[in-house]
């Protein structure tokens, strides 16, 4: 039997959704996505824009309903309300009742989870004050800005203590101190072992957060990794020693050097793990290794190739 | 439910629809004290107190009656936007978020609608008429017609601006369906009338359908001054309009489930 932290909280299995466009022009927004998020995870979804992120998050919430495929979300199927019951959701563009005061829209989203207002009280002004809301939880919504709203709608999203969070773009529109303190959030919101699913363009925001990344295009999910297995650049090391000596040559069954001075050397090899015939050549010549570093591209390099790779293979 | 009921008040309050409700009242309560003013001869006659309490009860329950049908169209007006307003880009996502089914959403959300603006309308009402009874004595228990078969009346215009809120999506399209029921009501309230300028038994046969399936309001307020004369109303217009009403709402909800937003 699985663990609760390794069993999924999200399953997608070949899920397809096409829009009915004008003129008997379909749109196919999701092409037979499978993915999974397990508990405690922290996965980003990736892509440009009409790549299918929030027609995903749509689906798993019921707000569009799949073409095709299978979907559950806390082990039930969207179209069970009780798939909703611990999911948190900041959508994207969104517009809450602006009738409503910060703490108005708190206290609302807890009865609609079905909890009591005198209940989530002091909740409501916990999660306020997480998100540095508490000055303006009695001031009307429609006078907020840009970055309270999304304040405000990630406290909201939170009311309910829900297991999973989905959050498409979180810190648009938020300036640079407000974004540090939402990474801050998200990783609180980690170590209770909920998870959160995240739709963001701010590559370096997502590499610094998420454990988990789906890269989809046009519909398809071209890639599904960790954020350590796309930022490193497959079998290449820099090894860091005293290497002033005699010139060092390694087997091109191993691999090859790409650089090479007195104080250091990029290797890139076969396979992951002949470095540690690189590293038993160098002991040999009785050589001081200082480091073994693997060499790591950032997410967006990452992102851009795969991209790019699609791209080339469509052309 | 009890959440949706709750955020219709809060947003009744908050959009100061309330106010426009409070001055109509007031006006209600100002024509009622000019009324009171006027001096009535008698030329002579024998007063018989009864009659004269009568006569003046069964002209208030009808002032009433009109009083509260335009309450009911000026409430049509002003909620018209409330169900596309749930629905627009960004607060679909919200609502539709929540463990509650569509279903349960929309019956919350038109309950909501029908209580809060009933309990408005019922009150203004009432305010006027204890006013009225104060002033000329005038105690009538005929007053429960007037505002039960105008909420009634209130409950079928709701479902036909849910229904055009759910398919249009639209507040200006949902009142321009209200608008048109109401103009085919007024046009179809002449059938008979219809039936004997045209030939055609088809056109015939057609209109009188027409007219069976439409709701018939203003023949629900005619009812009400029936009732409340004591004359024995002929009740097709009220069951008929409620039937209309639960289908169509029964199709809102329906084509609620359906939808992607």
């Amino acid at each position: 039997m699985q663990s609760v932290r390794t069993m999924s909280i999200i399953e997608v299995h070949d899920l397809t959704k096409i829009y009915g466009g004008a003129r008997g022009k379909d749109i196919v927004a999701l092409d037979k996505v499978s993915l999974s998020v397990k508990h405690g995870e922290i996965f980003a979804l990736l892509g440009p824009n009409g790549a299918g992120k929030t027609t995903l998050f749509k689906v798993l919430l019921s707000i569009v309903r799949a073409t095709s495929g299978t979907v559950e979300i806390g082990g039930y199927p969207p179209s069970n309300p009780e798939s909703r019951r611990k999911v948190g959701y900041l959508p994207e563009n969104h517009r809450f009742p602006d009738h409503l005061t910060g703490l108005g829209l708190m206290r609302f989203t807890a009865r609609l989870h079905g909890l009591s207002a005198a209940n989530t009280k002091s909740r409501a002004d916990d999660l306020l004050e997480l998100v540095g809301m508490s000055k303006w939880a009695e001031t009307r919504i429609r006078k907020y800005s840009k970055g309270m709203l999304q304040r405000i709608g990630l406290a909201q999203a939170l009311i309910s203590d829900p297991d999973t969070l989905l959050l498409d773009e979180p810190t648009d529109g938020v300036d640079p101190v407000g974004k540090i303190e939402i990474r801050r959030v998200l990783e609180k919101i980690r170590s209770e072992g909920k998870s959160i699913v995240l739709n963001s363009h701010l590559l370096s925001e997502v590499e610094s957060v998420a454990d988990g990344v789906a890269i989809l295009s046009k519909g398809h999910v071209l890639k599904v990794s960790t954020v350590d297995e796309l930022t490193r650049r497959s079998c290449q090391y820099k090894i860091e020693a005293n290497l002033s000596g005699p010139e060092i040559q390694i087997s091109p069954d191993v691999g090859r050097i790409l650089s090479f001075t007195d104080i250091s050397m990029t290797v890139e090899l076969e396979d992951e793990r002949l470095i540690n015939s690189v590293i038993d050549e160098l002991r040999v010549r009785k050589i001081e290794i200082k480091s073994v570093v693997p060499i790591k591209v950032t997410l967006e390099q990452s992102f851009l190739e795969t991209i790019g790779d699609e791209k080339g293979e469509a052309t | 439910m009890r959440g949706i009921v709750h955020d219709c008040i809060v947003e009744l309050l908050s959009r100061r629809v309330i106010y426009v409700f409070a001055a109509l009242t007031v006006i209600g309560l100002l024509s009622t004290l000019a009324a009171s003013q006027v001096d009535i001869a008698w030329q002579g006659a024998e007063l018989d107190m009864s009659d004269v309490n009568s006569s003046l009860g069964n002209i208030f329950l009808g002032g009433f009656n009109k009083f509260m049908s335009f309450l009911v169209f000026l409430s049509v007006m002003i909620t018209a936007g409330q169900i596309p307003g749930m629905l627009i880009r960004g607060r679909a996502d919200y609502y539709l978020s929540k463990p509650i089914s569509r279903a349960s959403l929309l019956m919350s959300k038109a309950l909501g609608i029908w209580l809060v603006y009933g309990a408005v309308m019922v009150v203004s009402v009432a305010i006027n008429y204890v006013f009225a009874c104060l002033l000329f004595g005038i105690y009538d228990a005929r007053i429960v017609y007037v505002i039960a078969m105008n909420l009634l009346g209130f409950v079928i215009w709701l479902s036909v601006t849910t229904f055009a809120g759910i398919v249009t999506g639209s507040t200006g399209m949902t009142i321009m369906a209200a608008f048109f029921v109401w103009i085919a009501q007024s046009v179809l309230d002449w059938h008979e009338g219809i039936g004997q300028l045209v030939d055609s038994d088809v056109v015939r046969y057609i209109v009188d359908a027409f007219y069976y399936i439409i709701p018939k309001t203003g023949q629900i307020i005619d009812m009400t001054g029936d009732l409340t004369s004591g004359n024995s109303p002929d009740w097709l217009p009220l069951w008929s309009s409620l039937i209309f009403a639960a289908v169509i709402f029964y199709l809102a909800v329906y084509i609620f489930k359906r939808k992607d937003y």
